[in-house]
C-alpha cells in the first residue's frame, strides 16, 4: 500500500462512531524504544509550520483589507502580490494568511471548549449513575444523528455570527465524540483492578475519575482532539461560506471562496487556494491523530 | 418482528418530539423579533404589533407551543412567516429535489464504496487500494463545498460537460451527486473495507473456490453479502452528516430545495419554517434508519427467520 | 497398480518463516486408483490437509507448491493455467470440509449454493440444475428434498450440513472426492451415517476417495489402502488391512498400539509416544519421527534419512531398520521387518 497517504485501519471516524477504545497490549512498554511513525513527524511539522505562518504572517504581510484598486483580480505571482488579489485588489496571500489565524483560533478553541464538555459528560456518564447516563447518552445520540449545518442554521437565527457564537456552535458540534469515547474508557477503566483496590481504600468516585482514571485517556483524548480540530476547520469554513460565519470584511477562508465564486472562470485560484490551505491543514492533523494511534499502539476500535 | 419494528419505531418518534421541542424553545427564547425584521427601522409601534398578532409571537411562549403542537396532527406546520404560506407548502415544493438528490448521491457512494471496498480488500496491494486511500482522505478532509467548487471549476467552467446551477434534468444533477458522494464515501469505504477483509478470510470463502467458483463471483456475490450489513448501519447512522452535506452542496450549486430554503429562512428568522425544515429533516434520518432495518431481514436470511428455526 | 486416477510425486510444500522456507509436505508421493479409497493418517500438522489441499491447488497464501508432481487423469494439474485449474476443482476433483457451518455460506440457501456449483461447471438451466440439486439432495439421504432447498444452513443439524457438504462435492459427478476430516466434528452417532453414506455413494457412483482423518478406526472402516504421515512426509503405504494388522514403520506400530482395543484394559494405561510432534522448521536430515523413537539407532536415525522402500504387494515404507529384527517395546511383541 503506497505510504503516500495512510490511511489507519479500520479508520478513526468508523471508531468514533462506535466510540470505543483499546489500549493494545505492551503499549507502555515499547512506547519508548519504538522510533515515532513518520506520518505523525511529518503531519506535526506541517502544522506547526501553519501555525507559525498564522502567528507571525500578518506581521511580515500587507494589510489584508487594503484595496488596491488597480490590481483587481490580478495573477498569483504579479507584481507585489505572490498568490495575486481579490475582487477588490486586496492581497490574497495576506488575507488567506489572515484567515487562517481565524480559522484556527475558531477551531482550536471550538476543540478545547469541546474537550472540557465532552469528557466532563463522558465521566459523568460513566461513573454518576445510571440516570445521568442515560441523559447524556441520549443527548450523545441525538447530537450525533444531527446535521450540523441546521443546528449551526437554527443557532444563527436567533444570535448575531460573531467568534463567541461560532465557538460555542464548534462546542455543540464537537462534545458528544469527546464524551462517547470517554465513557467507554472509562468504564473499561473502572473494571480493571486498580481501580477497584482504590475504591476499595475509601477513594470517593470523583476521585477516582480525577486522578486514576483520567490520565490514561489522554491517548484516544489526544487523538480525538486532532480530527476533531480538522473537522471544527472544515466546519467553520463551510459556515463562513454560507455567510454564518466570520462575517466580512475580516477576512475567512470560506468567505473568500465565497466571493471568488462569481469568477470562477477569469481568476479560479480565489476559491480554490482557501481550500488547498483548509485540506493542507486537515491532512495535517489527520496524519498526527494518525500518528498518534501508533505510536501510543491504541485504536479507536470495535470492541 | 413487529413488535421490533414497533418499539424503533416509538423510540424516533421520542427523538423527533425532542428535536422539535428544542428547536421550538431555543427560537423563541431569544431577542430576535420577527416582525421587527419584517419592518422597517422605524416601524410604528402598533404596525410592529399587528405583525406580531399576524406571526402569533404576542403570545406566550406555552400559548405558542400548544398552538403549533396542535397543529399537527392536521398537518400544520405553521405559516411562514416570511412567505406567508402554510410551511409544508413550501416544504413539499422543495422536498422532492433534495431527495432526488440526496437518493443519486447515496446510490453513487455506496456503488463507489462497493466496487472499490470490495476491490482493495481483495487486492490490499493494487492501484484500486490506492485510489481507496486518496479519495478516502480527500473526502474526510476537505469541505465538501471546495469540493463543489473545484468541480464546477474544472468540469463546468473549464470543461463546460455539466451545468454549475439548476436543476434541468440528468446532467444537472451529477456534479453535486458526486460532491455529496465524496464526503459520505470515506465512511462507508472503511466500514466495507474492513468487513469484507473479515468475510474473505473465513471458510466458506476457501469452500466456494474448491468448488471452482470464479474469484470475482467469489467477491462480489458471496462475500459481499455476508459483508454488506455494517455498510448498511453505517449508512442508516451516517444520515445526518450526509444530510448536512446535501444542504451544502444545494448551496454550492444553487440548486432548488430544502437546504436553499433553510438558508432563506435563517436569514428572516423565519421561525417556523426552520422549525419544519428541522422536524422533516429528523423524520427523513428516522425514516432512513427504519429502511435500514428493514433491509436488515432482507440481506440476513438468520433476523428474517428466526422464528422459523426455532 | 494400473494406471492411477490420481499420481502426487515427490509433492513439497513450503512456507516461508523468518528462518528461511520450511516445508510442511516434504518429498510426499501417493496414488489412488480409480473408485478406491485411500485414507491418509496423521497428526495435526503432519501436513495431510495441505496434501490435499496442494491437489486442488488451494494451498493458501504464502505457501507455495515447491515442487514435485500431481498427474490426475492424465493431466499435470500443476502446469495447468487457472482457469482450466477452476474447471477442474469442483467437477473433476472436489472437496468435503471438516466443518460444515463454516464451510457453508450462511446467507445463501442450500439450493442456491448447489445450483451455483452445477451452472459454473456445466451448461444446464435454471430448472434442470434444480433438478439435478434435488437429486443429488435426496442421493444424499434428504427426505423431501424439493421442499428443503430453500432451507438455510442455520436452519439444519450438524449431521445435515454434513449431507449438503457431501451434495455439493458430488453435484458434478467428479471422479475423486477430496474427505478432509469429514467426521471429526460430527457427534459419534452421526459419524457412522456419513461416514456409511460415503461408502454407499461410493460404491454407486463409482468415484475414488481420499479420506483424510487422524482417527486410525475411522480409516480402518472406509480405506482400500492407507497412508501414514508424519512431519510432513510420508511413512509407510500400503493396503489398509495389512498396514494395520501388520505395520513395519515403528511410527504406524506404536500409533496402533495407543490406540485402545476391546481387550485392552484399564489397569494397563495407554501407551503413549512420548515427546510431541516436532516444530518443522527445526527438522534436520534425518528420520522425523527419529527424536520420539525408541528403536532409533544412534548415529544413524538422526542423521541421515531414511529411503522410501518398496516392500512388495503395494507396500511401501520409509526407516533404516527394515529387514532388521525390532526389538520389543514394553509391553508388546517384537515384530521381524522384511
Amino acid at each position: 500500500m503506497s505510504r503516500l497517504i495512510p490511511v489507519p485501519e479500520g479508520g478513526p471516524l468508523t471508531a468514533v462512531k462506535a466510540g470505543r477504545w483499546l489500549p493494545a497490549r505492551g503499549a507502555r512498554d515499547g512506547a519508548r524504544r519504538r522510533p515515532l511513525p513518520p506520518g505523525l513527524v511529518v503531519g506535526a511539522a506541517i502544522f506547526a509550520l501553519m501555525v507559525l505562518v498564522a502567528l507571525l504572517g500578518p506581521l511580515l504581510l500587507d494589510d489584508p483589507k487594503q484595496p488596491d484598486i488597480a490590481n483587481l483580480l490580478a495573477d498569483p505571482g504579479s507584481a507585489g502580490h505572490l498568490l495575486g488579489t481579490d475582487t477588490l485588489g486586496r492581497d490574497l496571500l495576506s488575507r488567506i494568511v489572515t484567515g487562517m489565524r481565524v480559522s484556527l483560533l475558531v477551531a482550536g478553541l471550538g476543540m478545547l471548549g469541546a474537550l472540557l464538555v465532552g469528557v466532563s459528560a463522558g465521566l459523568l456518564a460513566a461513573f454518576g449513575g445510571r440516570w445521568a447516563e442515560t441523559v447524556v447518552m441520549r443527548l450523545v445520540d441525538v447530537q450525533l444523528a444531527f446535521p450540523y449545518v441546521l443546528l449551526a442554521i437554527a443557532l444563527t437565527s436567533v444570535l448575531t455570527p460573531s467568534i463567541p457564537v461560532l465557538i460555542l456552535l464548534m462546542v455543540l458540534a464537537g462534545w458528544a465524540a469527546f464524551a462517547r469515547v470517554v465513557r467507554s474508557s472509562a468504564m473499561q477503566e473502572r473494571e480493571k483492578d486498580y481501580v477497584k483496590a482504590a475504591t476499595l481504600a475509601g477513594a470517593s468516585k470523583p476521585r477516582i475519575a480525577r486522578k486514576y482514571v483520567l490520565p490514561s485517556l489522554l491517548p484516544p483524548i489526544l487523538v480525538l482532539g486532532a480530527m476533531q480540530m480538522a473537522m471544527m476547520i472544515v466546519f467553520e469554513a463551510t459556515l463562513s461560506y454560507l455567510g454564518m460565519g466570520i462575517q466580512p470584511p475580516t477576512p475567512s477562508w470560506g468567505g473568500i471562496m465565497l466571493e471568488g465564486q462569481r469568477y470562477l472562470k477569469d481568476a479560479w485560484w480565489v476559491s480554490t487556494l482557501p481550500g488547498v490551505g483548509i485540506l493542507l491543514t486537515t491532512v495535517s492533523l489527520n496524519l498526527v491523530a494518525d500518528g498518534l494511534q501508533k505510536r501510543f499502539g491504541a485504536r479507536l476500535g470495535e470492541a | 418482528m413487529l413488535r421490533y419494528i414497533g418499539s424503533r419505531v416509538a423510540q424516533a418518534l421520542v427523538l423527533v418530539a425532542c428535536i422539535t421541542l428544542a428547536v421550538f424553545v431555543i427560537l423563541r427564547l431569544t431577542s430576535g423579533d420577527p416582525a421587527k425584521i419584517a419592518n422597517p427601522v422605524f416601524a410604528r409601534d402598533d404596525v410592529l404589533e399587528s405583525y406580531r398578532r399576524l406571526f402569533g409571537t404576542d403570545r406566550s411562549l406555552p400559548d405558542q407551543l400548544w398552538q403549533f403542537l396542535s397543529g399537527i396532527p392536521h398537518g400544520d406546520l405553521g405559516t411562514s412567516f416570511r412567505y406567508q404560506q402554510p410551511v409544508l407548502e413550501l416544504i413539499g415544493e422543495r422536498l422532492p429535489a433534495t431527495l432526488k438528490l440526496a437518493a443519486v448521491s447515496l446510490a453513487l457512494a455506496i456503488a463507489m464504496a462497493v466496487v472499490l471496498g470490495v476491490l482493495s480488500a481483495r487486492y490490499p496491494r493494487s492501484p484500486f487500494a490506492w485510489v481507496a486511500n486518496v479519495l478516502s482522505m480527500l473526502g474526510q478532509s476537505a469541505p465538501t463545498f471546495w469540493v463543489g467548487l473545484m468541480l464546477i471549476t474544472v468540469f463546468s467552467v473549464h470543461l463546460g460537460w455539466f451545468p454549475a446551477s439548476g436543476d434541468d434534468g440528468l446532467k444537472a444533477l451529477v456534479l453535486p451527486a458526486v460532491t455529496v458522494a465524496l464526503a459520505t464515501l470515506p465512511t462507508q469505504l472503511r466500514v466495507l473495507r474492513a468487513s469484507m477483509r473479515e468475510v474473505l478470510a473465513q471458510d466458506h470463502v476457501g469452500a466456494a473456490r474448491a468448488f471452482g467458483i470464479g474469484e470475482g463471483r467469489i467477491a462480489f456475490v458471496y462475500a459481499l453479502r455476508c459483508a454488506f450489513l455494517p455498510l448498511l448501519t453505517v449508512i442508516g447512522v451516517d444520515m445526518g452528516y450526509t444530510l448536512g452535506g446535501v444542504i451544502v452542496t444545494e448551496t454550492v450549486f444553487n440548486y432548488p430545495g430544502i437546504g436553499q430554503l433553510a438558508l432563506t429562512a435563517m436569514d428572516s428568522r423565519d421561525y417556523p419554517l426552520i422549525q419544519g425544515i428541522t422536524i422533516v429533516t429528523a423524520g427523513i434520518f428516522v425514516f432512513v434508519n427504519l429502511a435500514v432495518d428493514l433491509l436488515y431481514g432482507l440481506v440476513d436470511p438468520r433476523i428474517r427467520l428466526a422464528e422459523r428455526a426455532a | 497398480m494400473s494406471a492411477p486416477l490420481l499420481d502426487v510425486r515427490n509433492l513439497r510444500v513450503e512456507f516461508p518463516s523468518a528462518g528461511g522456507p520450511v516445508a510442511v509436505v516434504d518429498d510426499v508421493s501417493f496414488a489412488v486408483a480409480p473408485g478406491e479409497c485411500l485414507g491418509i493418517v496423521g497428526e495435526s500438522g503432519s501436513g495431510k490437509s495441505i496434501s490435499s489441499r496442494a491437489v486442488l491447488r488451494l494451498v493458501p497464501p504464502p505457501g507455495r507448491i515447491a515442487g514435485g508432481s500431481v498427474t490426475f487423469d492424465g493431466t499435470d494439474l500443476l502446469a495447468l493455467p487457472e482457469k482450466r485449474m477452476r474447471a477442474v476443482r469442483g467437477a473433476q476433483v472436489s472437496m468435503v470440509f471438516q466443518d460444515p457451518t463454516a464451510s457453508l455460506n450462511p446467507l445463501f440457501s442450500i439450493g442456491r449454493q448447489l445450483t451455483d456449483v452445477i451452472r459454473t461447471h456445466t451448461d444446464l438451466g435454471r430448472a434442470a440444475a434444480r433438478a439435478r440439486a434435488i437429486e443429488v439432495l435426496d442421493q444424499v439421504g434428504f427426505a423431501d428434498a424439493r421442499r428443503r432447498l430453500g432451507a438455510y444452513p442455520f436452519e439444519l443439524s450438524g449431521g445435515l450440513r454434513q449431507r449438503v457438504s457431501i451434495a455439493l462435492a458430488l453435484a458434478c459427478r467428479p471422479k475423486l472426492v477430496i474427505a478432509d476430516e469429514p467426521t471429526t466434528n460430527l457427534d459419534v452417532s452421526i459419524q457412522a451415517q456419513i461416514i456409511d453414506l460415503l461408502l454407499e455413494l461410493k460404491e454407486q457412483v463409482g468415484f475414488a476417495v481420499v479420506f483424510i482423518s487422524h482417527d486410525l478406526g475411522v480409516v480402518a472402516s472406509v480405506a482400500d489402502r492407507v497412508t501414514i504421515m508424519y512431519a510432513g512426509r510420508a511413512l509407510e503405504v500400503g493396503p489398509a488391512t495389512e498396514v494395520l494388522a501388520d505395520p513395519r514403520q515403528p511410527y504406524t506400530q506404536r500409533l496402533l498400539r495407543s490406540a485402545p482395543t476391546l481387550e485392552s484394559r484399564r489397569a494397563d494405561g495407554l501407551p503413549s509416544i512420548p515427546g510431541s510432534a516436532p516444530r518443522l522448521g527445526a527438522l534436520g536430515d534425518g528420520c522425523p519421527f527419529a527424536a520420539r523413537c525408541d528403536v532409533a539407532v544412534d548415529g544413524l536415525c538422526a542423521e541421515t534419512a531414511p529411503r522410501w522402500t518398496d516392500l512388495g504387494g503395494g507396500r511401501a515404507a520409509s526407516c533404516h531398520l527394515l529387514g532388521e529384527r525390532v526389538p520389543a517395546a514394553a509391553g508388546g511383541e517384537g515384530v521381524t521387518h522384511g
